[in-house]
């Protein structure tokens, strides 16, 4: 397990009072390995994992693609609190696929001394397919979150990895917006080989520096970063059926091409988690339609 | 001070030729093609983001930000490894700069520049470090990004690193000016204000940028992205991005 450090953080490395990093619990980690059985079916072939992360069982329920496992990965901590640190693996091994999401939003709790890290790695092999569309995330008051990902990509197969950030509680008292320390978003895409794609950090430190400006946030309060790694033919043909807009008060869409003809990247912005969502699974559906022929199923009416 | 001596380091101030080729290179007449991108303020424009001088110097802001937290570092990177002589330096600078650049008209704009920038000082300089990047950028080796070549040339300018951050951020924050005056209701005045204003915070943000390694390069302007993304799929050209 390796944990990423960052310039940004280095004043928030107090130990907490209550249980200090690395205490069991406070240190998850995740391994998930996806492949083909002997009859060509993808499955969840090896799970390895540490609480407080918890992983369901692989389930069969899409109903446009019901050979697709589909998994939710859970924490029995609840929110992610001052210290935690957190690795997960995710490999999709040759011509395998799944749909990997969380059981519900990540809240970013306050923290007072410390702070939140996650390192992630996807691994993607030659065909392989991978829709990685999780929960937003929610920044609490004095959160500072650290969050470094590698995806890792062969040039034949697809990968839809996406992030989404909430401003903060936005109904929580009097609304508490922006209010957080840091929040520190790296994403490197590669190749097998190590060859290096491209990499964005995203650093946002609204105490520091105005996130509510014309060209920032403005007035939206919820961004999502969306990275399709695909081959070129691919991604032409889901750029295509992307047609950015922005429509003040309301959401915003943007996509353009990633650096080595490795992909795209699609930005959202919008006011409330639920169109940000939408517009993220429309996007998803584009990819799956043009990968897979099939489009993603209507979304469960309690999620 | 002898009346002898004042005219001596007057005069010395006036022949620091250093002086006089920062003012140059940072001209916004400097044939690099500035005047043709405006950095996604078209879009804002035509989409009713930026509509005065408030919207205006805000919307600048942003990107002087976003430019002075990745563009400029791999500018200073750049300057560093040509003063130490170290090409491989100004290339891994140039990588690792268009590895961040995620949006594909704002790569085109800072390879057509930084390309016109090269070529321009291979001609007046005789400058083995630039007729080797210029060589690279022809055959394909090199992106020969704008900042990168910034760093270059103003290294071999003899002009200090500070100075080339300023002119950097300078810049960029007059060619989105610059393009304002021609699709926002502003005037002359309200540009100027908007620059002396955001100049003012240049060396601040130098200390802040300046021990950045590239790894380092930030930027968060999801809606400057969208902008921008907006004006690649579209159909208004009054400028390249």
């Amino acid at each position: 397990m390796t944990h990423y450090t960052a310039r940004e953080l280095e004043r928030y490395r107090e130990e907490p009072k209550a249980m200090k990093v690395g205490t069991p619990g406070k240190a998850g980690y995740l391994n998930m390995e996806f492949e083909l059985d002997t009859c060509g079916k993808s499955i969840l072939r090896n799970l390895d994992r540490r609480v407080p992360v918890i992983v369901q069982q692989a389930l069969y329920f899409d109903e446009q693609m019901p050979e697709m496992p589909c998994v939710y990965i859970l924490s029995s901590g609840g929110q992610n609190v001052d210290g935690d640190r957190c690795s997960q693996f995710v490999t999709v091994r040759k011509g395998a696929f799944a749909f990997v999401s969380t059981g519900a939003a990540t809240k970013l709790a306050e923290m007072r001394y410390n702070h939140s890290a996650m390192e992630q790695v996807f691994t993607l092999e030659e065909n392989a397919y991978l829709e990685y569309l999780p929960e937003p995330m929610i920044p609490c008051r004095h959160t500072r979150f650290l969050s470094c990902t590698r995806l890792i990509v062969h040039p034949t197969a697809t990968l839809f990895y996406s992030e989404i950030f909430m401003g903060g509680r936005k109904y929580y008292g009097d609304g508490e917006l922006f209010k957080y320390d840091v929040l520190s978003v790296s994403t490197r895409g590669e190749r097998p080989d190590g060859m290096s794609l491209f990499y964005e950090k995203m650093l946002i430190e609204p105490y520091r520096r105005n996130v509510r400006g014309v060209g920032v946030m403005h007035g939206f309060d919820v961004f999502a970063n969306i990275v399709i790694m695909s081959p070129e033919e691919i991604a032409e043909k889901i750029y295509a059926e992307i047609t950015p807009y922005i429509k003040l008060g309301e959401t915003a869409l943007g996509v353009t091409r990633l650096p080595g003809k490795s992909g795209l990247i699609v930005k959202i912005l919008g006011m409330e988690a639920s169109p940000v969502k939408e517009i993220a699974r429309e996007i998803c559906s584009i990819v799956r339609l043009v990968v897979k022929g099939k489009p993603l199923p209507e979304e469960f009416p309690w999620r | 001070m002898e009346e002898q001596d004042k005219k001596a380091i007057l005069m010395n101030t006036l022949c620091d030729t250093s002086v006089m080729r920062l003012l140059q290179f940072t001209d916004s007449a400097c044939p690099v093609g500035a005047f043709a991108f405006s950095c996604g303020l078209e879009s804002a424009a035509a989409c009713g983001i930026v509509h005065d001088a408030v919207t205006l110097g805000e919307y600048v802001r942003a990107v002087a930000m976003q430019s002075a937290f990745c563009d400029a570092v791999a500018a200073l990177h750049a300057h560093r490894a040509a003063v130490a002589d170290s090409y491989g330096g100004v290339m891994d600078a140039d990588r690792a700069l268009m590895m961040v650049k995620l949006n594909d008209e704002g790569r085109l704009m800072l390879m057509r520049m930084g390309r016109k920038l090269i070529e321009l000082g291979s001609t007046l300089i005789k400058s083995p470090l630039l007729n080797a990047f210029l060589s690279d950028i022809r055959s394909g080796e090199a992106f020969g990004s704008y900042p990168v070549a910034q760093g270059v040339m103003f290294a071999v300018l003899g002009i200090k690193e500070p100075e080339m951050f300023a002119s950097h951020q300078y810049g960029v924050a007059n060619m989105v000016l610059g393009a304002a005056l021609r699709c926002v209701k502003v005037s002359h005045v309200d540009t100027q204000k908007i620059l002396f204003e955001l100049m003012g915070e240049v060396p601040e943000l130098y200390g802040e940028i300046k021990d950045f390694t590239l790894d380092e390069m930030n930027s968060f302007c999801p809606e400057v992205d969208i902008l921008a993304s907006i004006h690649e799929k579209g159909r208004q050209r009054m400028f390249m991005s």
